[in-house]
């Protein structure tokens, strides 16, 4: 059975909900690892977009994108999480509140 | 084939640095040396390539790559900063036993900024931009045994995430509506852009993302931190080379793509170029850390580029880009004179904390002459000092903005200069008027080397501006035409 | 702009999931209400063990996992993700000859992933340390 079309705005707000919820997480969680998580949310959520207009757009760049996209966020990932360690390492915590001694 | 010669630039510097990593893995440390003159020779080796082709026009690889006046002219400045922070950092990274990574994640970064330059279609000035925005925040946290080090990388680090996050949802939007990635052609849709709800969102978010990497005053949060804690001549890559691809993706993205949006952007621009160079430069004046105080005059003098943006006009944005050029010459010879302080406290004292304090600055006229000139003509500079390269670059942009009959910017960005000359010259007082707490160091010839560069480039664009504006003019005329 | 599409025929089309929903949730319940009503009960110690593939159960089920595990976990996971782009590469690679640019491309990135594993390698990324 094919399933009939899921209209475009729906997408979109799917998106726009995952994206909110990311950014919620950056504005208001301390912890390094749940700051990651939610940038992967935020980047997923622009993914789902790209993917829909790609859809419907009849156009196939939007889906290489999310290729390239999906390699970034995992090289960002990589990243932040070697960042996070060698604080760790130092520290013992990767609580944002713990680190204030750059200030003006 | 012509694509692979005009594009011979970018791949002599990936090739330099697969080759860096490569080597480096079979050397020991001590021999680890001649990766730093092996990345320098292969940054010279792309700058001349390009200084080649300076007059070629072209798009390439199916509509993605474009190069012409603007990218050369960017990809110039890039490689410039880049090859100062590469002499540079031979030194810095003496002893290290990481120096392969090092230069490998500047030579990256480097190759990042190039392509965003030369970037025709939002996915590859996206991946250029994080391609050099990860290589940076690796190169933030360098030093991995140092708190001030780490903490201004993961700052930087969760701000940049959080800024590419906001330009991808933004170029997702823009790719919705125009139909394509392809920035010449979002420029023929852009009407129906500017008349769609989902297209203003877009845009904020582009200006949100974009902003971050510019350090514009909303967004600036990160900077100063950043500057301060990553190492010297890291921070000279982040102020001079790193800011720049902001303005070039932003260039690309505003004046290219969203041509219909001219008379929006206008006033949010205003707004944010007032507030950016007023906060940057009252900011700057309580500050007793050097490089603290170049990241908030860094944030300013983003605030007197973003004036180019304002008035749009083809003399403003020849100003805009004249100042990038000279704002690289100044800032990175800044940043890199903090390096040589830094280098010299720490030889007498290993355990020294906040190297980069005013007090360290106390008589270095006499303890390090070199390194004293080059930073009373760096700052000099910055303020915006007669036959200096500042002094050019802001009367360009200022007469360009009176020109247009905004006045009032006009007169606020000169008052601004005006404040700013007060912390200016306060390094300049310590360097000068007090005595010298310590034996004369002689420089190491790698940092020497790079801040006589540094001046002479600065005094050159000072005394002898016309060539250089002329070929800004150039450079304005592709953001014009299109 | 694609057409507009009615939203009502999109919830019918859900209807067999909603049926395998309830199905699922419903069933389960129903067996294991079944198994206690009609099987034997034998009690001994064995049976209330954790069962961990026949072998006596050793140490707490939460620990720590050593921090080596996030390196390999990173690596594969940089490494899964590029090999991502061979996918689109080998659909449009027919009709491509061997001394094509296509070809060449691919060896380029393939040549750059295996410095990448060089590099890993070398360092000792890849190297169980156990202290």
């Amino acid at each position: 059975m094919i399933l009939p079309a899921i209209p475009l705005p729906f997408y979109l707000i799917l998106s726009t909900v995952v994206f909110s919820i990311g950014l919620l997480g950056i504005m208001t969680k301390q912890n390094g690892v749940r700051l990651l998580m939610c940038v992967e949310l935020m980047l997923n959520s622009a993914n789902i977009n790209l993917v829909a207009f790609s859809s419907y757009n009849n156009d196939i760049t939007g889906q290489v994108f999310v290729l390239f996209t999906i390699a970034l966020a995992a090289a960002e990932a990589a990243i932040g999480f070697g960042i996070f360690m060698a604080v760790y390492r130092m520290k013992y915590r990767i609580e944002l509140n713990d680190f204030n001694i750059l200030r003006w | 084939m012509n694509g692979i010669t005009l594009f011979a630039p970018e791949l002599t510097v990936v090739a330099t640095a697969l080759v860096v990593l490569l080597i480096g893995l079979f050397l020991n440390t001590e021999s680890k040396k001649v990766l730093g003159y092996l990345a320098s020779a292969g940054l010279f080796a792309s700058l001349v390539l390009t200084l080649m082709n300076l007059d070629a026009n072209a798009v390439m690889y199916s509509g993605t790559l474009t190069v012409d006046a603007l990218s050369q002219f960017f990809k110039i400045v890039f490689l410039i900063v880049a090859l100062l922070v590469s002499v540079a950092s031979i030194k810095y990274t003496e002893n290290n036993e990481h120096v392969e990574e090092y230069f490998t994640l500047v030579l990256l970064a480097v190759v990042g900024m190039m392509m965003v330059a030369s970037s025709n279609d939002l996915l590859v000035l996206f991946i250029s931009f994080e391609l050099a925005s990860i290589s940076t925040y690796a190169l933030a946290g360098f030093e991995r045994r140092n708190l001030k080090s780490l903490e201004s990388a993961m700052k930087y680090f969760i701000i940049g995430a959080l800024s590419s996050a906001l330009m991808l949802f933004g170029i997702s939007f823009v790719y919705g509506l125009a139909g394509t990635t392809n920035i010449p052609e979002i420029a023929q849709n852009s009407a129906m852009l500017v008349s769609s709800p989902l297209g203003i969102v877009s845009i904020v978010l582009l200006v949100a993302g974009f902003g971050f990497k510019i350090a514009l005053v909303p967004f600036h949060m990160w900077a100063p931190d950043t500057y301060e804690g990553s190492p010297s001549v890291v921070s000279s890559l982040l102020a001079a080379g790193s800011k720049k691809m902001g303005f070039v993706a932003a260039f690309k993205v505003f004046m290219i793509a969203l041509v219909a949006l001219k008379t929006e952007l206008t006033m949010a621009f205003a707004i944010l170029s007032v507030i950016t160079m007023t906060l940057g430069n009252v900011i700057a004046l309580s500050q007793n850390s050097v490089k603290r105080m170049l990241a908030y005059s860094s944030v300013a003098q983003a605030g007197y580029i973003s004036m180019a943006f304002v008035v749009m006009s083809p003399m403003a944005i020849t100003g805009g880009l004249f100042y990038i050029l000279s704002h690289g010459f100044m800032k990175a010879g800044a940043f890199l004179v903090t390096a040589v302080v830094g280098y010299m406290i720490l030889s007498e004292n290993r355990e020294a904390e906040n190297v980069d304090h005013l007090e360290n600055f106390k008589g270095l006229a006499k303890r390090m002459p070199i390194s004293a000139f080059s930073m009373m003509i760096f700052v000099f500079a910055l303020a915006g000092i007669p036959l200096t390269a500042g002094y050019m670059s802001k009367f360009v942009l200022f007469s360009s903005t009176i020109e247009a009959g905004l006045v009032w910017l006009a007169v606020i960005a000169i008052l601004n200069s005006a404040i700013s000359l007060y912390y200016y010259a306060r390094v300049v007082k310590y360097m000068y008027f007090y005595p010298a707490e310590g034996e004369r160091v002689s420089e190491p010839l790698p940092y020497a080397l790079t801040l006589i560069a540094a001046v002479v480039g600065v005094l050159i664009l000072g005394f002898w501006p016309e060539p250089f504006i002329q070929w800004a003019m150039e450079a304005a005329n592709v953001l014009i035409a299109t | 702009m694609p057409e507009i599409i009615d939203t009502s025929s999109i919830i019918n089309s859900y209807v067999p999931v909603a049926i395998f929903l309830i199905v699922g949730v419903v069933m389960p319940p129903i067996t294991m209400l079944i198994v206690k009503f009609l099987s034997p009960r034998s009690k001994s110690k064995q049976k209330f063990t954790t069962y961990e593939s026949g072998s006596d159960p050793t140490g707490d089920a939460r620990i720590q996992f050593n921090v080596e595990y996030y390196i390999y976990a990173i690596a594969f996971v940089l490494f899964d993700v590029e090999i991502l782009f061979l996918y689109p590469w080998a659909t449009v690679y027919r009709g491509h000859g061997i001394t094509s640019i296509a070809t060449t491309a691919i060896l380029a990135f393939i040549v750059i992933m295996v410095i990448g594993f060089i590099y890993e390698w070398k360092k000792g990324a890849l190297q169980w340390s156990t202290k």
